[in-house]
C-alpha cells in the first residue's frame, strides 16, 4: 500500500531521517516508534506532502507520490496531527465536514452529510455535533479530528501519537477504533505511537526509528525486546507474553546516558532483526517471560 | 455506491444539520431586510429633506417641479453614490479581513496587519504632502494611495517567498512593514506645512466624501470581482487553512499558495477601498468577528454573512457621521470605532466559548 524507499530528510542542515525503507501492507497496522526527535512525525509526514523529502521515493498504491495530485492524495489519505490549532470556533459538525473537501464543490450533496453523520456517530460525537471544538476536552478534539479524516474516506489513515492526550477508556477507544476500520474496511493504517503497550496490542507490523535511522522492523515480538528498547530508549525494561500480546514493563533508566548512544552498533536494513536482537552490552543476566 | 449510500441513510435518520443550515438561512434574511431598511434609512437622512415618498416618486419623473428636480438631483447624484460606496465599501473591507484573519490563522490580523492600510495612507500622505505621484490630475491621491497599497502586498509576498509564506512569517513581516510606512507617514507629516498637515491629518482618518457615480463605477470592479472569487472558491480552503497547514494540505490544499492568493485579492480590495475613503480599520478587523458570532466560522456562510455585516457597519456609521452634527461630518473612521466597540464588547461578553 504505501513503501518508502531510501528515504532522507533534513531540515535544512539537520537531518532528521537516513536512508529509511519499509513496507506498509494493506490491512496492516503499522506504528512508527522511538523517542522523542527520533523522526517519526517527520516521516509520517513525507507519506502525504506534508514534508517534501530530499531523497528516495514514496510510494502509494504503486505509483510514486509526485504523480498523485494532493487531491487525488487526499482522497486516498486521512491525517490525524498530534495537536490541532484552534482558532476559530467552528463546530464539531463543521470540523468534520472540511473532511469532505477533497470530494466537493462549494455545494453539498445528501450523501456528505450522511457520511460525516456516520463518522460522528462512529466516534460517538453525534452530541457534541454542535458544539464548538473550542469548548471540547483534548480527547474529544482528538476524535474529532479521527472523525474528520475518516469523513475522507480514505484507504490509508495516518495518525500522529493519536493516543496522547486520551484517558485510559478512550485510548482504547480509538485504538479498537482505528484497529476496527482497517480490519472491516480493508484500510492500512501507520500511526506515530509513545505508548509502547498499545503499539503491541494493536499492530500488526511496527518500526522502530533511533536518531533518524530504521533501527528495526517486524513483528511486535521481535522489536520488543529489552536490549532494543534499552538501545532505542534508554530505559531498562522486562517484556511478558501473555495471550499472544507482548507487554512492556519499564523498570528505569539505563545507566547510560542517552546522548552516548550513538556510537552503539545500530541496524538500518529493514527487517534484520537477528543483528539487532540481545543487549549491545554485557549486562548481568535477568530472566524475561519471552 | 448505491448501497453504502442506502446503508448510511438508513442508520442516521433525521439530519439535525439541516435545521442548523435553516437557521442560517433566517440569520441571513433578517440581515438582509436590515440592510434594505438602513439602505432607506441612509437616502432619506441628510441635510435637505427628502422623504420616503420623494424615493418612491422618483422613477415617476416629476421633472416639472423644480424643487422636485433639485431633490432628485440631491438623491441620485450625491446621496445614492455615497450609499452605494458605503455599502460596496463596508462589503469589501469586511471580506478582505475575514480571509486574513483565515489564513493567518489570527483573530487580529485586519489591513493593518500585512502594512496596506499604512502603504496606502504613506501613498495618500506623500501625495497631499508633497505633490508626488504615479499619476496626476484628479487621482493624484487615489492611484498613489492605492499603488502603495499594492507595493505593501508586494513586500510582504517577496518575503515569504524568500522565508516561506507560514502564517507567523507573513504577520511579523506584515508589522514591521505597517511599522514602516508609519514612521514614514509621520516623517511627512513633520516635514510639510500646517495647512497641508490638516488635509493629511484628514485624509488618514477616513471618510465617503469622494464619492461620487464615478468613484464608484472605479471601485466596483477593484472590488466585486476579488470578492466574488474569494465567495466561490475559497470557502473549504479557508476552512481547511483554520485547521492547520498540515491538515489543510491532507485535505488537499496547497497552504501557501492559497495563503499568498487569498491575500492579494484581499489586498487588491483594501488597496482600492482604502485609497479612495482613506484608512477605516475597524471594520475590517471586527465586521469578521460580529459575523461569526452570529453565523458560525463556516467560511461558506461566514464571508458572505461578514460582507453584508461590514456594508451595513459602514453605511451606518457613514449616515450617523454625516448627519448627527450637521451641516459638519464626523470621519466616518471616528463613528465606526465610537459605535462599534461598545456593540461589539456587548456581542463578546454575551457569547461563550468564543474565546478559548
Amino acid at each position: 500500500m504505501i513503501s518508502i524507499h531510501h528515504l532522507h530528510f533534513s531540515y535544512e542542515k539537520r537531518s532528521v531521517l537516513q536512508d529509511v525503507s519499509f513496507t506498509v501492507q494493506e490491512g496492516e497496522i503499522l506504528s512508527l516508534l522511538g523517542p522523542n526527535g527520533s523522526g517519526k512525525t517527520t516521516l509520517l509526514r513525507c507519506f502525504n506532502k506534508i514534508l517534501h523529502p530530499q531523497q528516495g521515493s514514496v510510494q502509494v498504491k504503486g505509483q510514486p507520490l509526485g504523480l498523485i495530485s494532493l487531491r487525488e492524495l487526499a482522497k486516498l489519505i486521512g491525517y490525524v496531527p498530534q495537536q490541532e490549532a484552534v482558532t476559530f470556533p467552528y463546530s464539531v459538525f463543521e470540523t468534520v465536514l472540511m473532511g469532505r473537501r477533497p470530494h466537493v464543490g462549494w455545494r453539498l450533496r445528501t450523501h456528505d452529510l450522511d457520511i460525516v453523520q456516520a463518522c460522528l456517530r462512529s466516534l460517538n460525537l453525534e452530541h457534541l455535533s454542535h458544539r464548538r471544538v473550542t469548548e471540547l476536552s483534548g480527547g474529544e478534539r482528538q476524535r474529532v479530528a479521527i472523525a474528520r479524516a475518516l469523513a475522507q474516506e480514505p484507504q490509508i489513515l495516518l495518525l500522529d501519537e493519536p493516543t496522547s492526550s486520551l484517558d485510559l477508556r478512550h485510548q482504547l477507544e480509538v485504538m479498537e477504533t482505528v484497529a476496527g476500520l482497517v480490519k472491516s474496511r480493508n484500510m492500512t493504517a501507520v500511526l506515530a505511537m509513545h505508548d509502547l503497550n498499545l503499539a503491541a496490542r494493536f499492530s500488526d507490523q511496527i518500526v522502530m526509528l533511533h536518531h533518524g535511522h530504521l533501527f528495526c522492523a517486524g513483528h511486535p515480538g521481535t522489536v520488543l525486546t529489552r536490549g532494543n528498547i534499552r538501545t532505542v530508549y534508554g530505559v531498562e525494561a522486562e517484556i511478558y507474553r501473555r495471550n499472544g500480546f507482548f507487554f512492556v514493563h519499564p523498570l528505569r533508566c539505563a545507566r547510560t546516558a542517552r546522548g552516548a548512544q550513538t556510537h552503539y552498533p545500530v541496524c538500518p536494513a529493514p527487517n534484520r532483526l537477528d543483528q539487532v536482537l540481545g543487549p549491545q552490552r554485557p549486562q548481568p543476566a535477568k530472566k524475561t517471560e519471552e | 455506491m448505491s448501497t453504502p449510500k442506502r446503508a448510511a441513510a438508513a442508520v442516521v435518520g433525521p439530519i439535525p444539520y439541516r435545521e442548523v443550515w435553516r437557521g442560517k438561512i433566517i440569520r441571513f434574511v433578517a440581515l438582509l431586510v436590515i440592510l434594505l431598511a438602513l439602505t432607506i434609512l441612509a437616502a432619506t437622512m441628510g441635510s435637505a429633506a427628502i422623504g420616503l415618498q420623494d424615493i418612491l416618486a422618483m422613477p415617476l419623473g416629476r421633472l416639472a417641479d423644480p424643487r422636485a428636480a433639485a431633490k432628485i438631483h440631491i438623491l441620485w447624484n450625491i446621496r445614492l453614490p455615497r450609499v452605494v460606496f458605503g455599502l460596496v465599501g463596508g462589503f469589501g473591507l469586511a471580506i478582505a479581513g475575514t480571509v486574513m484573519q483565515a489564513v493567518l490563522r489570527n483573530a487580529l490580523a485586519s489591513s493593518y496587519t500585512l502594512g496596506v492600510s499604512s502603504a496606502a495612507g504613506f501613498g495618500a500622505a506623500l501625495a497631499i504632502g508633497l505633490g508626488l505621484g504615479i499619476w496626476g490630475g484628479k487621482f493624484l491621491i487615489v492611484g498613489n494611495a492605492f499603488i502603495f497599497g499594492l507595493l505593501s502586498m508586494a513586500l510582504v509576498y517577496g518575503i515569504a517567498t524568500l522565508k516561506g509564506a507560514r502564517a507567523g512569517t507573513l504577520i511579523l513581516a506584515g508589522i514591521a512593514i505597517s511599522y514602516l510606512f508609519s514612521a514614514l507617514i509621520a516623517l511627512v507629516k513633520y516635514l510639510v506645512q500646517h495647512d497641508v498637515l490638516a488635509g493629511i491629518v484628514f485624509w488618514l482618518l477616513g471618510g465617503l466624501h469622494l464619492a461620487t457615480w464615478e468613484t464608484v463605477t472605479l471601485l466596483l470592479p477593484i472590488v466585486i470581482l476579488p470578492s466574488l472569487w474569494l465567495l466561490l472558491k475559497f470557502p473549504w480552503d479557508l476552512n481547511a487553512l483554520s485547521a492547520g497547514d498540515e491538515v489543510a494540505t491532507s485535505l488537499g490544499v496547497h497552504p501557501e499558495r492559497t495563503r499568498i492568493l487569498a491575500l492579494i485579492l484581499a489586498a487588491l480590495i483594501t488597496s482600492g477601498i482604502v485609497a479612495f475613503a482613506g484608512v477605516i480599520g475597524f471594520i475590517c478587523l471586527v465586521g469578521p468577528h460580529m459575523a461569526r458570532l452570529i453565523i458560525g466560522s463556516d467560511h461558506r456562510y461566514l464571508l458572505p454573512y461578514a460582507g453584508l455585516t461590514g456594508a451595513i457597519l459602514l453605511l451606518a456609521a457613514d449616515t450617523v457621521g454625516r448627519t448627527i452634527i450637521q451641516p459638519t461630518e464626523l470621519p466616518v473612521g471616528i463613528v465606526t470605532a465610537l459605535l462599534g466597540a461598545p456593540f461589539f464588547l456587548h456581542l463578546l461578553l454575551r457569547s461563550q466559548g468564543y474565546w478559548e
